[in-house]
């Protein structure tokens, strides 16, 4: 991965003493600071400003949530007829990434262009504290690379931490970071009581090359995956998005297959899969922002949920063969799909989607096992 | 945008005297119809005088009053009204030319090339453009909207007649990346068919999409997507009416970039028409065939009607066609 240094770093001034702002100044002495009273502020100059969305991901701010930070993930809002849930939350404690994956959703999704950490952590843990214990007997399972990279910056921030550390201490929570770079060095020597799954969202070579942008090369990913085994985690992977193209079955397989020779299969909490999906708008912005990458020219239709999607028998055929794949050398990882619709989940599994609770359930229990 | 000048006195001014090719102040292209002012002036003579500037040579030229200038020779009037600025300066006349000009309808065409002009003939900065000239010229203040109307400036006369006419500007920036001849066919089809915005996304999207994909390949460019998809054959068939044709076109199109989709459809629509349903019956697949379930309407005017449409689906639920449609969910 790319290293992120940034040209400039907005702290608000509420955010001052918190351990985050320390962490980040301290790694980052050279660079110019500004305080803010509210980064809200921001927002309107950038509005203004326009500047690319390249040139604004140089400025980092620190900033206080002001809102929540766990939500239900964001798939379980078209649940139902468009897509099955698998029951997760998110903790938005992020928002934007430095890497340039050309197919990344957060390029048209977000309104505020600049990276922003909310360094109010205490507070995030609050809100998690007050939710697990008021849940005891429900199994949450929580992912912070939402609207984020969940480790891409934690070589600055040390966030990984406490929030390790904080799910450690609870039975009915699995903490997820969902990553494609290979910043775990904070990961090491934490006591993380089997309560935090460590995932990368992995594509073949070829694919990573091609559109995945300052991002870990494979190798490196999972040389991190390797070292977080070898420290008790249990690890994941998202075959997310999958892309088609000529040669995707033999990429694919390698991909899967290397994964299981390298790392045991029990140490292998899940494996999602899900495939390339593009709201029209970001089609565009795709176009002309890599205008060399050949993924909005595979065969892509509008779906229900509003997104353009691979047409739907492409989509089985490479979630059919990556279940083969799978359960060709680890027949008791879970596989499950991501934001897929139940005739997808029935085709591809050749039985009806799961009760969403229930799948929700058995893969939090299987993390933990 | 006072001028440091009192207002000249009124002249009656040859027109032989005004050097009409120096457009440097010129707001409206050239070439943009102007039949209503060329009526008036035909019948009334010009009546606004035109603003001018002295000129190397003992000539004149125009500041404000270029349209009205080009009329007033197209109907041999030799004289007309004017004021004469002597000591204005270009930027200062520009504008007093844009003031005049937003007191009328204004096209995004005169918006853009009075900020390409602003920013590379008077060299005013971009932060000025956005905080005094784009509320002047009635568009939002943003750089955004700044970059887009500076790029429909800088397009070529081409394109911007095309968006004069009515090309989508969007379509038309990345048009400006396709060859001459690719650009050719593409603007020469909106002549044709004068399909409305939505339609020309999607020509667009599509013979975009399919471009790229064969210069990816190496293959060639447009023309061969154009050949090989039978949309060519489609557009030179005489015998088949515009709106058929240019569905015609799509279909191609579409065909060639979608093409297991395409099979899909042919499939559905031969299980289809194996059924034999009757026109009262409507069985329809969900778009893109996304979806789990297969609708099913019918209307009928009366009982028996009803028995019969009802002995229909019966009918039609043990037929092995149905079956197989169900498979394309």
């Amino acid at each position: 991965m790319v290293a992120y240094t940034p040209d400039k770093i907005y702290v608000e001034r509420g955010v001052a003493d918190s351990w985050i702002t320390r962490n980040v100044l301290r790694r980052l002495p050279a660079t110019p600071v500004e305080w803010l009273e509210d980064s809200r502020t921001l927002l309107s100059a950038s509005r203004r400003a326009g500047p690319s969305l390249a040139a604004a991901k140089r400025s980092l701010v620190l900033a206080r949530h002001k809102g929540r930070f766990f939500k239900d993930c964001p798939a379980g809002r078209s649940r139902g007829e468009r897509n099955v849930c698998c029951n997760y939350f998110v903790v938005n404690y992020a928002s934007n990434c430095h890497m340039e994956c050309s197919y990344c959703y957060l390029q048209t999704h977000l309104n505020f262009p600049h990276l922003v950490v909310y360094a109010n952590y205490p507070d995030l843990l609050q809100e998690l504290e007050a939710r697990f214990e008021s849940h005891p007997s429900t199994p949450f399972r929580v992912g912070t690379g939402e609207l984020a990279d969940s480790l891409a910056l934690d070589s600055l921030t040390r966030y990984s931490v406490p929030l390790v550390e904080f799910f450690s201490r609870y039975g009915n929570a699995i903490l997820e970071f969902k990553t494609k770079s290979d910043c775990v060095e904070n990961l090491m020597g934490l006591d993380h009581g089997g309560r935090t799954v460590v995932s990368w969202s992995i594509n073949p070579r070829a694919v990573q090359e091609s559109d995945e942008h300052r991002t870990a090369s494979i190798e490196r990913r999972l040389r991190a995956a390797e070292r977080c085994v070898a420290e008790g985690y249990r690890v994941g992977f998202h075959l997310d998005p999958m892309i088609h193209y000529p040669g995707w079955q033999g990429d694919y397989e390698d991909l899967v297959d290397e994964i299981f020779r390298r790392l045991p299969s029990r140490s292998v909490a899940w494996i999602s899969l899900g495939s390339l999906r593009l709201s029209a708008g970001l089609k565009a912005f795709m176009r002309s922002r890599f205008p060399r990458s050949g993924l909005p020219l595979g065969e892509l239709v509008p779906v229900p949920d509003g997104k353009l999607r691979y047409f739907w028998p492409i989509r089985v055929r490479m979630y059919r063969s990556a279940v083969e794949w799978v359960r060709a050398r680890s027949p008791r990882t879970p596989v499950y799909l991501c934001m897929e619709r139940p005739g997808v989940w029935s085709k591809v599994f050749a039985q009806a989607p799961p009760d969403e609770k229930r799948l929700g359930r058995s893969l939090a229990v299987t993390a933990a096992r | 945008m006072s001028l440091p000048e009192p207002l000249p006195a009124l002249e009656i001014v040859e027109l032989a005297r005004i050097d009409g090719s120096d457009e440097t102040l010129a707001i409206t292209p050239r070439w943009f119809p102007m039949d209503r002012l060329a009526a008036s002036i035909r019948c009334m003579g010009v009546v606004t005088p035109l603003h001018l500037q002295p000129a190397p040579a003992g000539k004149l030229r125009i500041a404000m009053g270029f349209r009205r200038y080009r009329a007033a020779r197209e109907y041999g009037f030799r004289k007309v009204p004017a004021l004469v600025w002597t000591r204005a300066s270009d930027l200062q006349l520009f504008d007093c030319a844009l003031a005049e000009k937003v007191t009328g309808p204004l096209h995004d065409l005169e918006r853009a090339r009075a900020l390409v002009k602003l920013r590379a003939q008077f060299g005013v900065e971009e932060e000025s453009l956005i905080d005094r000239y784009l509320p002047l010229l009635n568009a939002p203040p943003s750089r955004h909207r700044l970059r887009v109307l500076l790029r429909l400036g800088r397009l070529d006369e081409a394109l911007q007649r095309a968006v004069h006419r009515s090309l989508d500007p969007e379509t038309a920036f990345r048009l400006a990346a396709w060859r001459v001849a690719e650009r050719e066919l593409f603007l020469g089809l909106l002549k044709r068919y004068e399909p409305g915005r939505n339609r020309q996304r999607e020509l667009f999207g599509l013979l975009d999409d399919l471009r790229s994909s064969e210069r990816r390949r190496g293959s060639g460019g447009l023309d061969r997507v154009w050949q090989a998809s039978g949309a060519s054959e489609a557009d030179e068939d005489a015998g088949t009416v515009r709106p058929l044709r240019f569905r015609r076109i799509l279909d191609c199109l579409h065909r060639l970039r979608r093409p297991r989709l395409s099979r899909h459809q042919d499939r559905y629509r031969r299980l289809k028409g194996g059924l034999k349903i009757p026109p009262q019956i409507r069985l329809q697949v969900p778009p893109y065939f996304e979806g789990d379930q297969l609708s099913v309407s019918f209307s009928c005017r009366n009982q028996a009607e009803f028995r019969h449409l009802v002995g229909r689906l019966e009918e039609m639920g043990g037929r092995a066609e149905l079956g197989r449609i169900f498979e394309l969910l």
